[in-house]
């Protein structure tokens, strides 16, 4: 692997070059001071609020049953617009905007959960996450922040899912195995979004939507849940799925899909994502084939050999494509 | 080619040019020492994927190797048989990773070696049943497996294992402040290793384990609700080590960054004092980072001291009023110090 610049003074030591007793005076020339200096301060100021913002959260914890509904309320309310507020005085700094912003955010979901634990109407959990996402969502749409995209996308996803468990599904409405398929489907419609506006809307504003991890966390997201509702259908154990037809197809589609479209543009760490999902998958076959022969030992040197062959050819398929995508710019 | 650094030879070229200028070095031998030690370029995350493939393919063979054991000798000798399948898995392992076939075949090696070592040390161990013997023969097998093979993520490992299963050890012996009396034997040449690393021998995985393993012990062992007979004994060898270091960064810094040093190491110490022995480790690790410039030893500080502080306010038999007093106690403390930092410190650019 390449050296970094910290590395070179170990380097030089173990070839005699420089004796150890200069090691340290070494890593001193070569240390980038700029950066630890700046690094360090931050974290003592990190490590400062973090324990400041906890000492009055225990303050408030302390005295929490004491406190009327009214103060409940108005202490969250106060903290929400102090974040906004302070999100609009720090706006040109995009870390203050975007972590002022996604508090706000957050805090609006603790409002939620107070108002609805000081008045119990004995309502579904999934009021809660629709409420906040619903809530939300005229801010996240004109912040252009994306860990408050990322914030607004789980409380969505996850307020999709609890409608689902505590609605839909107990009413026969819809199936577990469907309702995994759209919630994978929904973070794949987010992902094409995302794509989209880094692709095309950068004279429209967009620009904002082009680093490249809001792709890949997303790319995890579908592959992962994709996955674990095929991985229980080939292993037989159930987990409310039925028929199990949608759920394999759901993520051969993922798989494929996102492996091909990402090789085209030459993302590699996605390709990767997507190359480890599909051998994972394999190997799973590999352990239903395994425990179905009845046949501890020659069933466990059997899934030896699947998982040894599929991660082989995986790895090499790896090295290949990048190899393709040095070569092609 | 931010987001994917395939390379970053310039920087080290100019880095080299430096050094060499500063302590007279000969330039060529300086970049054919360079030129050795650079290995093949592959970007983290198709290291971390090779990693993954080759363990869980070293799972599964010790899965089928071992049912195949059990199946031919039976429960009763499982511990002398396990002792044995893993020197015939160290002698395969050492073979594996000096025909140099690859990342692939490395780290399914490494793996291997772990195993090995984990089955002679439990085989031998479990046959005598004390963990005390368990712990001496994990040492053993890892000074032997890490000469052979050579590579410092072993040696991490199997140091890791070896010095991890000293504490339950001293504890099943009920010996007194036995995490303390691990921090004592670990720390100074994890600290001497790190910061006068030897010449002859590779030892950065040795000095990685010393330094981390005792730390996650103490996590483990309050997970585990161990009965560990906590006293001062860690936090004063901690506080000792953090001094060290902060001596090592003052002669090292410029004089007009001195009461700096001065400064945040008395906030160090004194944070560690009302604290946790943990919260002083990662202070320390926090340090070390500093002092050689090691981002993953930051990255760690930073976990650790976020687990270990979250720790003893959960742990601490205080009211929540107290503890918020505390907290808030601390964290003004810290303010003045990035505060004083921002008005007194050198301007870093001007530093260069």
């Amino acid at each position: 692997m390449p050296l970094d610049g910290a590395a070179l003074p170990f380097v030089l030591v173990r070839a005699g070059l420089l004796p150890p007793s200069r090691y340290l005076e070494a890593v001193g020339v070569v240390r980038d001071d700029a950066f630890w200096g700046r690094w360090a301060r931050n974290a003592v100021l990190a490590v400062a609020v973090g324990q400041l913002l906890a000492g009055i959260a225990f303050f408030f914890a302390f005295n929490w049953a004491e406190l009327p509904p009214f103060a409940k309320l108005g202490l969250i309310q106060g903290g929400i617009v102090l974040c906004a507020a302070g999100a609009w005085i720090g706006r040109r700094h995009q870390i203050a905007w975007e972590a002022l912003l996604t508090a706000a955010a957050a805090l609006v979901g603790v409002l939620l959960a107070v108002f609805g634990q000081i008045y119990q109407t004995g309502a579904d959990a999934y009021t809660l996450f629709v409420g906040w996402g619903l809530l939300i969502l005229p801010w996240v749409v004109l912040a252009r922040a994306l860990p408050l995209w990322v914030l607004w996308l789980t409380v969505a996803g996850v307020g999709g899912f609890t409608y689902a468990v505590q609605v839909a599904i107990p009413l026969d409405r819809i199936d577990a195995e469907t309702t995994m398929v759209l919630l994978a489907a929904f973070y794949a419609v987010a992902l094409l979004a995302r794509e989209l506006g880094a692709r095309f809307g950068a004279r429209f504003g967009f620009a904002w939507l082009q680093p490249l991890w809001l792709r890949r966390l997303l790319v995890f997201v579908v592959l992962g849940l994709t996955f674990f509702l095929a991985a229980p259908v080939v292993l037989d154990f159930g987990f409310g799925v039925e028929d199990g037809r949608l759920a394999l197809v759901s993520f051969l589609l993922a798989t494929i899909g996102l492996g091909a479209v990402y090789t085209w543009q030459r993302d590699l760490p996605a390709v990767v994502l997507a190359v480890l999902a599909g051998s994972l998958f394999l190997c799973t076959i590999g352990l239903r084939m395994a425990v179905d022969s009845d046949d501890l030992v020659g069933g466990s040197f059997l899934l030896l050999v699947v998982v040894a062959a599929v991660f082989g050819g995986a790895l090499a398929l790896l090295r290949r494509l990048r190899t393709w995508m040095l070569a092609h710019g | 080619m931010a987001d994917d650094p395939m390379t970053d030879e310039p920087v080290v070229d100019d880095t080299l040019d430096r050094l060499c200028r500063r302590f007279a070095l000969d330039a060529e031998a300086a970049r054919a020492a360079v030129a050795t030690a650079t290995g093949p370029d592959i970007p983290w995350y198709l290291r971390a994927a090779t990693a993954f493939g080759a363990w869980l393919t070293a799972g599964a063979m010790l899965l089928a190797v071992g049912f195949a054991l059990a199946e031919a000798f039976g429960d009763d000798r499982l511990p002398t048989t396990a002792a044995a399948f893993g020197v015939v898995l160290a002698i395969g392992a050492v073979v594996l990773h000096r025909g140099g076939g690859g990342p692939f075949a490395s780290q399914f090696a490494v793996a291997t070696a772990l195993a090995a070592q984990v089955l002679i040390a439990g085989g031998v161990g479990g046959e005598v049943e004390s963990l005390a013997v368990v712990a001496a023969v994990a040492g053993v097998a890892a000074a032997v497996l890490s000469a052979a093979l050579r590579d410092p993520e072993h040696q991490f490992l199997a140091a890791g294992f070896a010095v991890g299963m000293v504490p339950w050890a001293l504890l099943e012996n009920h010996v007194p402040h036995a995490d303390g009396l691990l921090v004592l034997a670990t720390l100074p040449p994890a600290v001497a290793l790190l910061a006068w690393p030897p010449a002859r021998v590779d030892l950065r995985g040795l000095a990685w384990a010393l330094l981390l393993v005792p730390l996650a012990t103490f996590a483990a062992m309050e997970l585990f609700e161990a009965e560990a007979e906590t006293g001062r004994l860690p936090s004063a060898v901690y506080a000792a080590g953090l001094l060290a270091v902060l001596g090592l960064l003052w002669r090292g810094t410029t004089p007009d960054r001195r009461p700096l040093v001065l400064v945040g190491g008395a906030v160090a110490v004194v944070l560690g004092a009302v604290t946790a022995a943990g919260v002083l480790g990662s202070l320390l690790l926090l340090t070390l980072a500093y002092l050689l410039g090691s981002r993953m030893l930051a990255a760690l500080g930073v976990v650790a001291h976020v687990w270990f502080v979250w720790r003893f306010y959960y742990d601490l038999e205080l009211t929540l009023l107290e503890k918020s007093g505390m907290l808030t106690a601390a964290g003004l403390l810290l303010l003045a110090l990035w505060w004083a930092w921002g008005r007194f410190a050198p301007k870093e650019a001007a530093d260069g």
